[in-house]
């Protein structure tokens, strides 16, 4: 797969797949944890999360957990394809960080 | 588990908004997650940032996904439908829309409460008045009316020519025993073509055949009952029930889709079985029961069997005079009617009623919307013009305005479907009882999309005439001029001012006949029932199974009696009826209806014998006018004593005191001889005249009719706990015996109002509702008027024009037109009021109360509503106007 086709990620696709990175999660507990760490004001609501979910999916970024049942919720976790894409994004925006923050200290 | 909250089902509802296919996949996930979410949040005020976001969220993502699944756009990464042909259109029209959240949200709210309202109603009106009933050939079903028949009576219609089959079938209150709690049930007896000529299907095992008829205790029950009690157990087939004491073998269960017809049996029927042909009393030629319901063949005629039923009941009468024969001598007759007609017939006039409602709404609903599009679009005549002449086809603006309208209809649409589900809950909610086949009623999306293309159309119509506007005009006039003309021409400020007119008219009608209904309502809970109901309980019980009226009055005095130990229980008695319980429906179990009675005054005298134990009158608080009670030594005696109530003492004796001591009753029936007069007491409704009755002790029923209502007084306030008690107080006497409901005598009463209190809600809802959207028409239009105007008004004010007359100039004019649309609404009204007459209470159709009320009111909104824009117009700043422009 070439991660660099799918970028740069929505910042939501971004948290969510930072989110799942640190480990399996079901709907409520993405929503809940991609609000704490944004202060960039990404809500999710749950139609528009399992949206993104399905794409992720249809993309192999992650996958359902099979049998892994939590109070009857399913469970999501991040795939190979999921961590590449991830890790080429931050990428990404390091370097996009190195080139402008110069000017930034600077003026 | 707790009921989940309101929230979590309608967000669950609203998913439906979702393509079918995702919903199967994700809904389940999305409702489990909203529910975490709405937990979690504890305060309102993040409830409803939650819910705002939930719910706000949720049409977009649904368009997208829709456009997904119609394959329009490329890449799914932004979900793509933004950027292609039509959905560049319609993003480019979000956008505009979202410059003017004014008019956006204004005309989202009123598309969406038009299509929400009319949806509900709708819905409603075609699953009970217009969908076929759910049998084959539903529309050669006929039934024949006038009440039920003898099993003889029956047995002729099956000779009738013409007909493929007839069914026949009554139901009975039973208790079902032996399965956990004794539980009561309606049983329904049924004919050997019932099943088949209903189109009935078993789940499990079979239905009825010809040979269940000699032998009779076998059973099929319904899918519900089988579901309910028996865990739907696969092994039900060969299994025995004991009903009323006597065991039935299960031979097979009907399908769940299966709707047993409401004219025969109960709609809730838990066990059918054979009717018993052998019984004496089926065949008995003065024993009614059975209703019954037949196909025609094809090709046959309803006045054809109107026909042959005719020459049938001169039959009848020749064989039986003695019992199919009227008091002058004719006999009686059979009228025929479609069973579609005669299911539905009693709430048509309602349900048309609401429908007429609804469409006033709706109609108020599109003129607020025409106006709202007219008045944007001749805002924009100035924008179109500038866009024609920087080259943009009438073709394309057209099609820009469109999608413009349809974005709003969308999303209107969208939020009126949402909101008829909440409305439809909420209707059956309100009225439970009252509609036939309500159960069966579910949300159809094919009206919301006939009210919603009625939104769309009035969107699309008036949404266009900035674009014709500009079609055809002389670009260069528009430009220089139109804009700064102090009017926007003739034609169109007199279309504005006409549909405020008609907004007003219509939401007259609606105020009035609400105002005509509230009152009515209020009147109807006006009377003195003639009891006192505070602090008395009803437990009524439906003891089967009795061999002897001794038996079966021993039963109840044992309940009685355990039921007077009860802790805070003053006083307890027990009658064969209690009043309320069949409100509305006008029938009860005893009733001579027009008596023959020897030694009544008199000729006709209708009244209901009401078999109850001693304490009765005492228990209800009912007043003794004369006379006394009998004491239980005379309750035996011949002629039997009576307690009769004031009317019937006028009716038949002339006054009270000529009623004391005298003997009455029919020959070969027991003699009644007046101890005592009561007070007159509501039976039926309080809405209902005071029946006529006679009051007798429990010792003369002459059969056992398995009923019996208890009726117990509590001192004081009700303990709490008091219903468990009671019932189990009922069990420590009798315990195979169903307690079903225990409720306070005042919930009975409340029943009964049921009904007007649904007509004046809904009429109140909406008549508010019309209200609210007329004001805000007017105020609309006047704001407006008042901005194209400003400079006209600026100048006045430079000229020294008072602040005072600027202000009156423009009430005035909003008054104008709102005392036209009264003078029309008034008049309208007078017309509805009269189609509504008979559902009034003591109102008249024309009663001057409401329609000056109403009037006042809308007048009044009226003049509130040109008040806010007359007071824009009063501080225009003369030099600020004229320098803008």
């Amino acid at each position: 797969m070439d991660a660099q086709a799918h970028l740069p990620l929505a910042p939501r696709d971004l948290l969510i797949l930072a989110v799942l990175a640190e480990g399996p999660l079901h709907g409520y507990g993405l929503i809940k944890a991609v609000e704490a760490r944004s202060r960039s004001g990404v809500l999710l609501d749950p139609a528009n999360l399992y949206r993104v979910l399905r794409r992720m999916s249809g993309h192999q970024w992650i996958r359902a957990v099979d049998g892994e049942v939590e109070g009857r919720r399913r469970t999501y976790e991040i795939a190979p394809d999921g961590q590449a894409v991830l890790r080429a994004e931050l990428a990404r925006l390091e370097h996009l960080l190195e080139q402008a923050r110069p000017a930034v200290a600077g003026g | 588990m707790a009921r989940r909250a309101f929230a979590v089902r309608a967000y669950g509802a609203s998913l439906r908004l979702l393509p079918p296919s995702i919903r199967h996949v994700d809904g389940q996930e999305m409702e489990r997650a909203f529910e975490d979410l709405w937990r979690r949040e504890r305060t309102a005020w993040g409830r409803t940032r939650l819910v705002a976001r939930c719910f706000g969220r949720l049409p977009r993502s649904a368009a997208a996904e829709w456009l997904d699944l119609m394959d329009v756009g490329g890449s799914t990464k932004t979900g793509g439908w933004e950027m292609t042909g039509w959905g560049r259109q319609v993003r480019l029209a979000v956008r505009t829309l979202r410059k003017a959240p004014a008019f956006t949200t204004t005309t989202v709210l009123l598309i969406g409460l038009g299509v929400g309202a009319v949806t509900t109603i709708f819905t409603l009106v075609d699953h009970v008045l217009l969908r076929p009933l759910p049998y084959p050939a539903a529309e050669r079903l006929i039934t024949v009316e006038m009440g039920s028949h003898s099993g003889t009576t029956y047995r002729e219609f099956e000779k009738l020519d013409g007909m493929e089959a007839w069914a026949g079938g009554y139901s009975e209150s039973a208790n079902l025993t032996g399965e956990g709690d004794p539980i009561r049930i309606e049983m329904s007896m049924v004919s050997e073509n019932f099943f088949s000529l209903l189109g009935a299907r078993p789940a499990l095992g079979r239905l009825l055949v010809m040979d269940d008829f000699e032998r009779v205790n076998v059973a099929v029950l319904s899918h519900a009952l089988w579901e309910r009690v028996f865990g739907a157990e696969p092994d039900m087939v060969g299994r025995s029930l004991r009903v009323d004491g006597v065991r039935y073998e299960v031979v097979g269960v009907l399908s769940a889709d299966f709707e047993p017809p409401q004219h025969l049996v109960a709609a809730s029927t838990g066990v059918y079985r054979p009717i018993d042909w052998s019984d004496e009393r089926i065949e008995a030629i003065d024993y009614h029961m059975i209703e019954v319901a037949g196909r025609m063949a094809p090709g046959v005629s309803i006045e054809d069997m109107g026909t042959r039923l005719d020459d049938l009941s001169v039959a009848m009468a020749e064989t039986y005079p003695e019992h199919h024969v009227d008091r002058e001598g004719n006999p009686n007759p059979f009228p025929v009617a479609g069973l579609q007609d005669s299911s539905v017939q009693r709430v048509r006039s309602g349900l048309n009623l609401l429908l007429g409602a609804v469409g006033l709404l709706l109609l108020v609903a599109c003129l607020n919307v025409a106006h709202l599009f007219l008045a944007r679009g001749l805002g924009r005549v100035r924008e179109m013009a500038i866009r024609r002449t920087m080259g943009a086809g009438p073709g394309g603006l057209m099609q820009q305005l469109m999608v413009e309208s349809l974005v709003v209809g969308a999303l209107g649409g969208a939020l009126g479907i949402s909101l008829a589900y909440v409305g439809l809950e909420a209707m059956l909610t309100l009225n439970p009882h009252a509609l036939p086949r309500a159960e069966a009623v579910s949300l159809d999306l094919r009206v919301a999309a006939f009210s919603g293309a009625v939104a769309l159309l009035t969107a699309f119509v008036f949404g266009l005439v900035p674009a014709l506007r500009t079609i055809g005009n002389d670009l260069a006039n528009e430009l220089k001029g139109a804009s700064r003309s102090a009017t926007s021409g003739r034609g169109t400020r007199r279309l504005r001012g006409g549909l405020v007119v008609a907004e007003v008219a219509v939401s007259l009608v609606l105020v009035t006949q609400a105002g005509l209904l509230l009152k009515s309502y209020l009147n109807a809970q006006a009377p003195d029932p003639g009891f006192d109901p505070n602090g008395v309980w009803t437990i009524p019980l439906t003891p089967t199974g009795h061999a002897t009226p001794d038996s079966y009055r021993q039963a109840m005095d044992g309940v009685l009696a355990s039921l007077q130990s009860v802790p805070g229980v003053e006083m307890a008695a027990y009658g064969l009826t209690q009043p309320f319980e069949f409100a509305g429906s006008g029938r009860c179990c005893w009733m001579n209806s027009l008596g023959e009675e020897e030694g009544v005054d008199s000729e006709r005298v209708r009244m209901l014998i009401h078999p109850v134990s001693l304490d009765y009158l005492e228990t209800l608080r009912i007043p003794l006018v004369s006379g006394s009670v009998w004491s239980q030594a005379d309750a035996t005696n011949t002629p039997v004593p009576a307690v009769v109530s004031e009317r019937f003492a006028i009716d038949a004796f002339g006054s009270v005191d000529g009623a004391m001591g005298r003997v009455f009753g029919r020959t070969n029936r027991p003699q009644y001889r007046v101890v005592g007069v009561a007070g007159d007491n509501k039976h039926y409704g309080l809405d209902q005249p005071a029946e006529s009755q006679i009051y007798v002790p429990m010792e003369v029923l002459p059969f056992d009719i398995p009923m019996a209502h208890m009726a117990v007084r509590v001192r004081g306030e009700s303990p709490e706990g008091l219903a468990r008690s009671l019932r189990e107080a009922v069990w420590r006497a009798e315990p195979d015996l169903p307690v079903p409901t225990i409720r306070p005598m005042d919930e009975w009463i409340d029943d009964s109002m049921a009904g007007r209190r649904f007509d004046s809600a809904i009429f109140g809802a909406f008549g508010f509702a019309a209200l609210f959207l007329a004001a805000a028409g007017l105020y609309g239009t006047l704001l407006y008027n008042v901005r194209q105007q400003r400079r006209e008004l600026g100048i006045r004010l430079a000229l020294g024009a008072a602040r005072e007359r600027v202000e009156r100039h423009v009430v005035g004019g909003g008054l104008r037109l709102a005392f036209g649309g009264a003078v029309l609404g008034v008049l309208a009204s007078l017309w509805v009021g009269r189609l509504l007459e008979e559902r009034l209470f003591e109102v008249g159709g024309s009663d001057p109360i409401a329609l000056l009320g109403a009037s006042a009111l809308l007048l009044g909104s009226a003049a509130l509503a040109s008040w806010l824009p007359a007071r824009r117009a009063g501080r225009t700043d003369p030099l600020e106007t004229l320098k803008a422009e």
